[in-house]
């Protein structure tokens, strides 16, 4: 029985060694999201005072060189999908954050109705967990010990390791071994230029997806994130700004009622931090790309504008020393 | 419970510990739990419908035996009528849909209304193999085979053991039943034996049966919009998708009662190297080919009838096959295109062997056997699509598309036209390219065909050396080499999308 036992632990033992050296060697991971690992080097990269920008996909769709043009700091767009979870990214990245550093955080309207994540399924909860693993990896083995689901800490792991064993057979077979090495997202230089934006666009498509979509009536809850995100950063001496989001007419029509309810809980309790107001952001719905909250080239423009506006009022004040 | 889950693997740990923990009287009632576990986890109302089987067969048996005695004519009764209640069970759970849809279908060309909406039944797991199950029992009693069991729990067990409850192998009584009394030891190398086989049949399923899966979908669920090449690669690698599924699914079977120390019976003889179809059917599902071949086939006459006679028995046998298989008109065509090439296969013996002497392929038996094992994957892989198939249109249709622009293909390619060929092959849609995600349409594609290379080779070295365990006899350092590298391949490319194994519907 012991000679079966030590068999047994030695191929797991092996099996083990095999997948953690596969994660500790440098290289791509097969999947968009890897960019988060490359996001966090480029804000790592820059030299404060910096003007970050977190939130989901919406931030593809922003201009964030005309930003920084008009702006005169350095802008870093960490946005890249509506269902990372963006509290703990705040959380992930807020070590690498200094004073002076200004964080902008502009959350789809499907992130500020269902603050705790909504209809997120158990499939999708994982695939976002995998690349968040990433950034702190203590972190979420300890969340899923917590929440009674060990498994998922090898879950993860295991399709980590198959992402990146595809990223080197991809490019390892075409010859680009030195793109499967690079860590992230295989040609991340290729998807978002210097700033983080998205160097493509999205495909124009009708109906809009999500189009039609009824949200809830909001409560104190919905700004608790919010919240505590501004209180971390005053905290750590940096400063947290909210603005809304982009959303058709059709949509802002829809929701009419429940937007107000929103903007007003927003007004009571995040009152400076709050940039803008939600008809800001309201565009006609033919400047949208594929969703709700993507536009296109033309809507791109007029929402960067709207907001350098904004922030130049709110980085103005602050460095005069106003609030 | 799913084979391929964390939970399984649990479950299973659990109850292997357990078994070889308790004393031997309590073995049974400990695997008796856990298949009761097992199976009532999918729905527990399933349990009642295993339950009133386990009934009908164990009460059917001892009947039998107490009341019919030497009368051949009260056990005919006792038997048919066990029989006829099973089967009713069986074609009430998994043919009422079909037949109502017929019914509704008939009933709308004669211009009558016809509620069909009223009679949905869903199919529970596993019913059409331990229905079989049962009646193999029945009547293997009802010929003086076997006795009736008396012991309720050990029969009980013999229905609901787990390994083999969802999709076989359809156990023979007499291979089965006397196990449960048998003492197994705690045997490191049966243990070792069956963990290795488990893991053969994950890799199967995981690495290439679901990986084959995706682009399968993909083409068969839209084959309107494929050409020909991709209509012939998509039932290419259906045929390794359900070679792969349901071998693999009994790999792992077999390897859980090895580890457990039963022996349960080979279900899979590497088909795909048959040299004809009815050689294959000696190879494919053998506990469910057997079944018929015993409990259908040879009562029908089998071959001892005259020539007509045999052919008509072995395209109803294959007509009934097709039709266990599934309640829907692709699995009666499936059945009857296998039945007619068998049947085919018998009309053209003499002559295949005339056109092979002719040829000079006689003198060269190696090749022969190639052209023979190319042949017969050819028509299983053309089989498979009436199997495959969402409908019968849809397989009548890829059946017929499946050379539609192949020759352009050809002759582009041959001529070097590179943006004719590149025009033709570009199946790229909303951003998945046969149901790949874009970038990793690559690397998956070479993890499939590097695994079926891995697969070839394991199965011709099977192939050549029989049944004997080629592993075994290799020093301990190429084993444990082999069980890492599996492990690893199972992990590191395996797919874990917890699809289902593709005979757990039947």
């Amino acid at each position: 029985m012991a000679r079966f036992m030590i068999k047994g632990a030695a191929v797991a033992l092996a099996v083990i060694l095999t997948g953690t050296a596969i994660i500790a060697f440098p290289g791509a991971y097969l999947h968009e999201l890897a960019a988060v690992i490359n996001k966090r080097d480029m804000l790592v990269s820059r030299k404060p005072p910096r003007l970050v920008f977190m939130g989901g996909s919406n931030l593809l769709t922003l201009n964030s060189p005309a930003l920084e043009r008009e702006l005169g700091m350095p802008v870093v767009n960490m946005g890249l999908y509506v269902n990372m979870p963006l509290e703990d990214l705040f959380d992930d990245i807020a070590r690498y954050l200094a004073p002076g550093d200004i964080v902008v955080i502009i959350l789809e309207y499907k992130k500020l109705f269902y603050p705790g994540g909504g209809t997120l399924d158990e499939t999708e909860r994982l695939r976002v967990e995998q690349f968040m693993s990433l950034l702190s990896p203590g972190k979420y083995a300890l969340r899923c010990v917590r929440r009674g689901t060990p498994f998922d800490i090898g879950r993860i792991w295991v399709s980590l390791i198959q992402l990146k064993l595809k990223a080197l057979i991809k490019f390892g077979t075409g010859g680009k071994l030195d793109v499967a090495l690079r860590p992230g997202v295989p040609r991340y230089e290729d998807l978002f230029d210097a700033n983080g934006d998205s160097r493509y666009s999205f495909l124009v498509l009708r109906p809009l997806k999500d189009e039609g979509v009824n949200y809830p009536v909001p409560g104190p809850e919905n700004s608790a994130p919010l919240r505590r995100m501004i209180e971390e950063g005053r905290k750590r001496g940096f400063r947290v700004l909210v603005s809304y989001p982009p959303i058709p007419e059709s949509s802002f029509d829809l929701n009419r009622r429940q937007i107000g309810d929103l903007e007003r809980i927003m007004r009571r309790d995040i009152p400076s931090a709050l940039i803008n107001a939600p008809a800001d952001h309201r565009y006609p719905d033919v400047l949208f790309a594929d969703t709700v909250n993507h536009l296109q080239a033309g809507g791109e423009k007029v929402r960067s504008r709207k907001l350098a506006e904004a922030l130049k009022v709110r980085i103005t004040a602050a460095r005069r020393g106003g609030e | 419970m799913a084979f391929i889950s964390i939970q399984f693997i649990v479950f299973f740990l659990i109850v292997a510990v357990l078994y070889y923990a308790v004393p031997h009287r309590f073995r049974w009632a400990l695997l008796l739990c856990s298949g009761l576990v097992f199976y009532g986890s999918s729905a527990p109302w399933y349990l009642l419908l295993l339950a009133a089987v386990t009934v009908i067969a164990y009460g059917g048996a001892i009947a039998m035996e107490r009341y019919g005695g030497d009368i051949l004519r009260v056990k005919k009764i006792i038997l048919a009528a066990a029989i006829v209640l099973l089967l009713g069970m069986l074609g009430g759970f998994k043919y009422l849909n079909f037949f109502n849809s017929v019914i509704s279908d008939l009933a709308s060309l004669a211009g009558l209304k016809y509620p069909a909406q009223v009679l949905k039944m869903i199919l529970p797991i596993g019913i059409s193999f331990y229905i079989f199950q049962a009646i193999a029992y029945l009547v293997d009693v009802y010929r003086g085979d076997f006795r009736a069991e008396r012991h309720f729990g050990i029969f009980a067990l013999y229905q609901s053991f787990f390994p083999q409850i969802l999709a076989g192998p359809i156990p023979r009584p007499g291979l089965l039943l006397p196990q449960f009394r048998e003492k197994h030891e705690l045997d490191f190398e049966s243990i070792t034996e069956g963990l290795t086989r488990m893991a053969w049949g994950f890799f199967k399923k995981a690495v290439i049966a679901d990986r084959a899966a995706i682009v399968v979908n993909a083409v068969f669920d839209h084959p309107h919009e494929y050409s020909g090449i991709y209509l012939i690669l998509a039932s290419v690698l259906f045929t390794i998708q359900i070679y792969c599924d349901f071998s693999g699914y009994s790999d792992i079977a077999i390897g859980a009662g090895r580890v457990l120390g039963f022996r349960l019976m080979e279900n899979f003889r590497r088909p795909y190297f048959s040299r004809s179809m009815s050689e294959f059917w000696r190879r494919w599902h053998i506990s469910l080919s057997t079944w018929f071949r015993d409990y259908l086939y040879i009562p029908l006459g089998g071959n001892r009838v005259g020539p007509a006679r045999r052919q008509f028995n072995l395209l109803v046998t294959f007509l009934l096959s097709g039709m266990w298989h599934g309640a829907g008109w692709n699995f009666i065509a499936w059945g009857a295109v296998h039945g007619f090439l068998v049947v085919a296969g018998i009309w053209t013996a003499r002559a295949r062997d005339a056109a092979a002497r002719v040829s000079g392929l006689k003198r060269l038996p190696a090749l022969h056997k190639k052209l023979k094992q190319a042949v017969a994957f050819l028509f299983a892989a053309f089989a498979w699509i009436f199997f495959r198939a969402n409908s019968l249109e849809d397989a009548l249709y890829i059946a017929g598309n499946l050379g539609s622009g192949v020759g352009s293909l050809i002759v582009n390619f041959v001529t070097g036209n590179r943006a004719a060929v590149r025009a033709a092959t570009d199946i790229s849609r909303n951003g998945l390219t046969l149901g790949f995600a874009k970038e990793s349409y690559n690397p998956e594609m070479i993890i499939l065909a590097v695994s079926l290379l891995v697969l070839w080779i394991v199965d011709a070295v099977e192939e050549h050396y029989g049944d004997a365990p080629v592993l075994r006899s290799k020093p301990a350092a190429v084993r444990l080499a082999v069980y890492y590298l599996l492990i690893c391949c199972i992990l590191f490319f395996g797919m874990f999308t917890s699809q289902q194994f593709i005979y757990f519907r039947f």
